[in-house]
């Protein structure tokens, strides 16, 4: 018989150790540092989206007062390199290519020149000084126009990595394709009583980061380079900046900064390079900051895609069979998260026969960045849309037919794999017994239902804990903290070592600090770094008995830990149990100082499901809807500090909203995207929504000492189709293509009408 | 011994066979073997992560195998959930 562990830390909700800080505005962003002598860099980009670059000439920008250095692509090494990153490789070449583009400008807003100076103004005014001869060639700004016959090539070199291998590899804008099937799915489909298809499409659309890329670069007389930024990792800035520039990355430190933000969208290097070529070349430390605009136009965004998806069920709701052809943007450079959508599209359901394939197609747009559960919110539109579709066409109750397809332990993944224990069904109870479920919709609004997945991802992680001589103690890690993991940290800290959370200090360290640590990103942080402290925190505990045996002068087989203390095994009136602040008041004449330190490199987490309920009021006579309640139901693992497991919920669920509603890229035909500023690309704020309300499921993550799973990145999986279902639910109409903005709405309800 | 299964895009490199069993007493001799005997697959299992028992593993070649431990070759997802390539 199992039983469930009891905490004393573990699932309380102190207040976050950063949250004053960030408050008062005391808390320093990427932003925030200067230095005497410092200089401003400011990127001179590309006002065409698909260019021939012809020459650059700098000579008048070098002019203008002020001006230290002027650089170009030709100033920055293209390496052919690709850096390994947890279970995948970014390819360098094309990040440095991105950096400042060589022989083609591929987007508009790719970076040409760089410029600084010692003043932001002098530095702009430079920047506009910098003469770029373009020859300007037709954009391909959608996949249906880059795999046309004839389409304009955006690299000449581009063959297809594809799997089964293709027969004519390229020249072509398919950078990947990729296909995964099980069974018979012509034979699946001849088997259906309903069979469905529908191509579903979603707009180009941004992370959205309150705070821009910034970055601090300072370059000492010794050749040691010091980086301040914000980002997701600060051992990849590091070993990215010493690839791309051909530098040891030992004299390369790296100090993350809070960060405002990231999303996925903080994983690439944009930034630091060039600011340490400044640097190097004027021996001034050099300080960037994207503008918003900036941001927009050369940072993130996530693909754009067009999904065909077919699904065939029985009368009773069985799902028989599926197929999709997914195509994913991957913006100027291939690396779209289309396989990672692939094996998302049918991750919930047991299918016996599919077909799916993907296409990573490249486009003159920015590079892709991943965004939350990258490629897996699209599939899911489709896949979660089809199934209301058939559950409303054969009058089958929506969490029914989700839950007579859904997956449990054991059953096999679209990929492969069997599941381990997953929580799915125990979602979808949450979802049939909630309030929100049970309540009548009213008059007016749709109600939605949507399911979603993703991998929870492991990779390696450090982590140190000090043990102060007063009983307090410190804990040191290499992630920056995006979603509240130093107060889980702590809190993992306090409950191993029986100590108030209030007395552990959690730390973000700087690369010359911190153990090697993987990127804050995957929803791995509390996993795998918190397995780490967890680990550490248990070094510690050792440690401590063996400075008890030295107190008792008995053998430490003699002593064990109980309840945050230290205890004899045979008690005696000399030998009581010692708690960690008595133990660690005798630290100097036991051995010195106690530090407890761990690595690991834990396999993938148990993946997360997640289902979202969306109320939704339309208004037909304008298109306009807004969302008048909603609920998010996940399967947690393990809630460590919960307030910040839902917010992460309500976070993702709010970006989900603002995805479906509003959110897009708008391009003119020359590829200048017309709404880089928040005033028009319009992203939900507090007052658009209600409170999201959320339940969490709590079926532990198998090898995690406390059944973590990542929770960052599903939320926004479901709430793309939970809002179109929702729509459909309210107006009668099946919209397939996001976002359902008022014009988009007013025109297809006006038409269907 | 260990049961190797192999998904719809590397069964045209075993001859169609979706399953094998192989003795190898850890992944790094478990892939020599299959290399061995489906060379085709040399590149493909390379850009793969693996599977042991459901745990997914990108670095695995030292991890041990157990009699009945039941292995499948998955694509790898970057950190952060970017590309699969």
């Amino acid at each position: 018989m199992s039983t469930t562990p009891t905490y004393t830390a573990i699932g309380t909700r102190p207040v976050r150790h950063d949250g004053v800080d960030k408050v008062t505005g005391r808390a320093n962003y990427g932003a925030d540092l200067s230095l005497p002598g410092m200089l401003f860099g400011v990127v001179v980009r590309s006002p065409h989206a698909h260019a021939r670059i012809v020459s650059i000439d700098t000579s008048e920008a070098a002019k203008v007062p002020g001006v230290k250095g002027v650089i170009t692509g030709r100033d920055v090494p293209l390496v052919d390199a690709k850096l390994g990153m947890g279970e995948g490789a970014m390819d360098l070449k094309d990040m440095s290519d991105n950096l400042l583009a060589r022989e083609k400008a591929l987007y508009h807003g790719h970076a040409v020149a760089a410029v600084a100076a010692t003043t932001l103004s002098a530095a702009r005014e430079a920047a506009g000084l910098v003469k770029v001869q373009y020859d300007v060639l037709e954009p391909v700004l959608s996949v249906d126009r880059a795999m046309e016959p004839g389409a304009p090539i955006l690299h000449e070199t581009m063959v297809t990595q594809a799997r089964p291998p293709v027969e004519k590899a390229g020249p072509t804008n398919v950078a990947a394709r990729m296909e995964m099937k099980r069974g018979d799915v012509e034979q699946g489909f001849a088997e259906a009583d309903l069979v469905v298809e529908r191509v579903f499409r979603t707009p180009t659309s941004h992370q959205g980061y309150i705070e821009p890329h910034a970055c601090l670069a300072r370059v000492n007389e010794d050749g040691r380079i010091n980086i301040w930024t914000s980002t997701q990792g600060p051992f990849l800035v590091r070993d990215a900046t010493a690839m791309i520039l051909g530098l040891d990355a030992a004299n390369i430190k790296v100090t993350p900064s809070e960060i405002g933000g990231g999303f996925g969208g903080k994983i690439p290097v944009y930034l630091e390079p060039l600011a340490v070529v400044l640097a190097r070349m004027t021996q001034r430390p050099v300080k960037m900051v994207m503008t918003r605009d900036e941001v927009f136009r050369a940072s993130g965004p996530t693909s754009a895609t067009k999904i065909r998806m077919k699904m065939g069920a029985k009368k009773d709701g069985t799902i028989v069979a599926a197929s999709a052809s997914l195509y994913y943007e991957a913006g100027a450079y291939g690396g779209s998260p289309a396989g990672a959508g692939m094996m998302c599209a049918f991750a919930p359901y047991t299918i016996p026969n599919f077909f799916i394939e993907a296409y990573d197609v490249v486009v003159n747009k920015p590079k892709v960045a991943a965004y939350r559960a990258p490629g897996s919110p699209m599939a899911a539109l489709a896949t979660e849309s089809l199934i209301d579709e058939i559950a409303g066409t054969l009058g089958i109750d929506k969490v029914e037919i989700r839950m007579k397809n859904a997956v449990k332990e054991g059953d096999k993944a679209p990929f492969g794999p069997p599941y381990g224990r997953i929580g799915f069904l125990e979602v979808l109870d949450k979802v049939r017994d909630s309030a929100h479920w049970k309540s009548a919709v009213a008059p007016g609004v749709g109600r939605g239902l949507a399911c979603g997945f993703w991998f929870n991802a492991g990779m390696s992680s450090s982590a140190t804990v000090t043990l102060g001589a007063d009983g307090s103690a410190a804990v040191v890690t290499g992630n920056p903290d995006i979603g509240g993991t130093r107060a889980a940290q702590a809190l993992m800290v306090a409950e191993e070592l029986g100590i108030p959370v209030e007395r552990v200090r959690p730390i973000v360290a700087d690369t010359d600090t911190a153990g090697f640590t993987e990127i804050t990103a995957g929803s791995r942080t509390c996993y795998a770094t918190g397995w780490a402290v967890v680990e550490a925190s248990r070094d510690v505990r050792e440690q401590l008995r063996a400075r008890a045996a030295k107190v008792w002068g008995v053998p430490v087989e003699e002593t064990r830990w109980e309840h945050g203390q230290v205890v004899p095994v045979n008690p005696s009136a000399e030998r009581q149990p010692l708690t960690v602040p008595e133990i660690a008041s005798k630290l100097v004449k036991t051995g010195g100082p106690v530090i407890g330190r761990a690595s690991v490199n834990p396999p993938m987490a148990g993946p997360a499901f997640a289902a979202h309920i969306c109320d939704l009021e339309v208004d037909r006579e304008t298109g306009r809807s807004r969302v008048v309640r909603y609920t998010a139901v996940q399967d947690v693992g393990k809630a460590i500090h919960p307030s910040y497991v839902e917010g992460q919920m309500q976070g993702g669920a709010s970006q989900g909203v603002g995805w479906a509603l509003n959110e897009e890229y708008i391009y003119n035909t020359q590829g200048v995207m017309e709404n880089a500023g928040f005033l028009d690309y319009r992203m939900p704020v507090a007052s658009d929504l209600p409170m999201i309300d959320t339940i969490l499921v709590e079926v532990p993550s198998p090898g995690h000492p406390y059944g973590v799973r990542g929770v960052g990145e599903v939320p926004i999986v479901p709430p793309l189709a939970a809002v179109a279902n929702a729509m459909a639910d309210a107006t009668g109409v099946r919209f397939t293509e996001l976002p359902l903005s008022p014009p988009r709405v007013l025109e297809q309800l006006t038409r269907e009408a | 011994m260990p049961i190797v299964h192999f998904s719809s895009t590397l069964t045209r490199h075993t001859g169609g066979l979706e399953q094998i069993t192989m003795d190898a007493p850890r992944v790094k001799e478990l892939i020599a073997a299959i290399v061995a005997r489906f060379p085709g697959l040399e590149h493909e299992i390379e850009t793969l992560a693996i599977a042991i028992d459901g745990e997914v593993r990108p670095d695995a070649a030292y991890e041990t195998l157990m009699p009945l431990s039941e292995i499948y070759f998955v694509p790898k997802i970057a950190g952060g959930g970017g590309g699969i390539r």
